[in-house]
């Protein structure tokens, strides 16, 4: 299964590589308009955290918005000081990946949306709370490839630690089919770890032991998304997502994961 | 026969030609008829039907033609909703044309009244908007969280 997964993932830098260059269109964004998608189908969110079950998509909202300077990207929302064609510096706001892991059966907008938050088995005592990062984001686009880097604080006073990533992605039309491939490594700073992570003695009902994280450690992504259209505002789409942990998170007694692979197929209505 | 007898029976046709840039001319051209039992058909035109401001102006200035035609001779009396004042008053004939200037920032309602039987005959908007050019800007590709 996941070598099949691959597979897709490494026909799309593949083919990404040799593709001739267009126009970039596929990386713009056509302002003061709204983008709202919603998509149906099967999906999967696997959860690191041992003794859980993962999380199943049935549908999956997409919502964009940009204007002259303010732009909301889904979970994240930011406000451009600069940018021009090529160029960008932007002050922005993200939610943080590590506190979903403890918090899907808490966290009603994913219920919502059709994700089913069932455990295994309960995790007692282990709680970690959702936290929220601000900071700064700097992209250039460098021949239909976006060059990014943003650097995110804690901002809810959850952990104090924050993160820093480094992105390539692009996304190409292959005819009517566009296809996005992002790569990126997101170093998580010691705070962050410990916070979410770390085990003490009590906490170690299920998981025998504790853990302390030594020091930062750095996730690797690769990211594949296609959207085929198949009529008036429908489109076959698929995204797929592999993180690789750091030794850092893969490490603790929690942890059952070296990797995590999250998927959705189905079709979309973009409105 | 009163025009305001006649059967509602609509028919709209338009062409529209924005010219983008530093000129807020649109030049556009739009014909309203109204056809009453007897065919009889009026036909009122505002030329252009959209006047656009440029992003610094806070008023659209233009001189419009104003055409009204009918098969049969009429005299006329044409309206702005600017002023409780008549544009213009014509004597009895098919066809009236007048050169009319505005400076106006919100849309402006022209109605066409018969003078002999002071009902309204016919009645059009002239749209004043904005101009807002289309920008893009870089998608920052930062997708749904965990996927």
């Amino acid at each position: 299964m996941i070598m099949g997964k691959m597979t897709v993932v490494f026909a799309a830098v593949t083919m990404l590589a040799f593709a001739v260059q267009t126009k970039a269109e596929a990386e713009y964004i056509t302002t003061q308009d709204w983008n709202f998608s919603l998509s149906f189908g099967y999906g999967e969110l696997q959860n690191p955290i041992g003794n859980t079950d993962n999380v199943t998509l049935y549908a999956l909202p997409n919502v964009q918005f940009y204007n002259d300077r303010f732009f909301i990207d889904n979970t994240t929302v930011g406000y451009s000081l600069f940018e021009n064609n090529h160029l960008y510096f932007d002050i922005i706001g993200q939610l943080n990946d590590d506190g979903l892991y403890f918090n899907f059966e808490d966290f009603g907008v994913l219920s919502a949306i059709g994700l089913d938050a069932a455990r295994g088995i309960d995790l007692p005592n282990i709680e970690r709370d959702i936290s929220y990062l601000g900071g700064v984001g700097l992209g250039y686009l460098w021949h239909d490839t976006l060059i990014s880097m943003t650097w995110l604080n804690d901002i809810t006073n959850t952990h104090h630690g924050d993160e820093l990533t480094v992105k390539v992605g692009r996304q190409h039309n292959f005819g009517e089919t566009q296809i996005g491939l992002n790569l990126s490594a997101t170093r998580k700073s010691h705070d962050l770890l410990r916070y979410y992570y770390q085990i003490e003695q009590s906490e170690s009902v299920i998981f025998a032991g504790t853990y302390v994280p030594e020091s930062a450690g750095i996730n690797y992504q690769i990211h594949f998304t296609i959207d085929q259209p198949i009529g008036r505002g429908w489109f076959l789409t698929g995204a797929l997502k592999r993180t690789f942990l750091s030794n850092q998170i893969s490490d603790s007694i929690i942890i059952e994961r070296h990797h995590i692979d999250n998927y959705f197929a189905g079709v979309k209505y973009a409105f | 026969m009163p025009f305001s007898t006649w059967q509602s029976s609509l028919i709209a046709k338009g062409s529209l030609i924005l010219c983008f840039g530093f000129t807020p001319v649109v030049s556009a051209q739009f014909s309203w008829q109204k056809e009453n039992k007897n065919n009889q058909i009026g036909d009122f035109q505002l030329i252009p039907h959209t006047c656009v401001m440029e992003k610094q102006q806070t008023t659209c200035t233009r001189e419009l033609t104003i055409t009204f035609s009918s098969h049969f001779p009429k005299a006329i009396c044409i309206y702005s909703s600017l002023s409780k004042q008549p544009i213009t008053c014509t004597d009895t004939r098919t066809k009236h044309v007048v050169m009319h200037s505005i400076d106006s920032s919100h849309d402006i309602t022209f109605t066409v009244f018969d003078s002999q039987s002071n009902t309204e005959i016919a009645k059009k908007t002239l749209e004043v908007t904005q101009f807002r050019p289309v920008t893009k800007r870089i998608k920052r590709q930062y997708g749904i969280g965990l996927l």
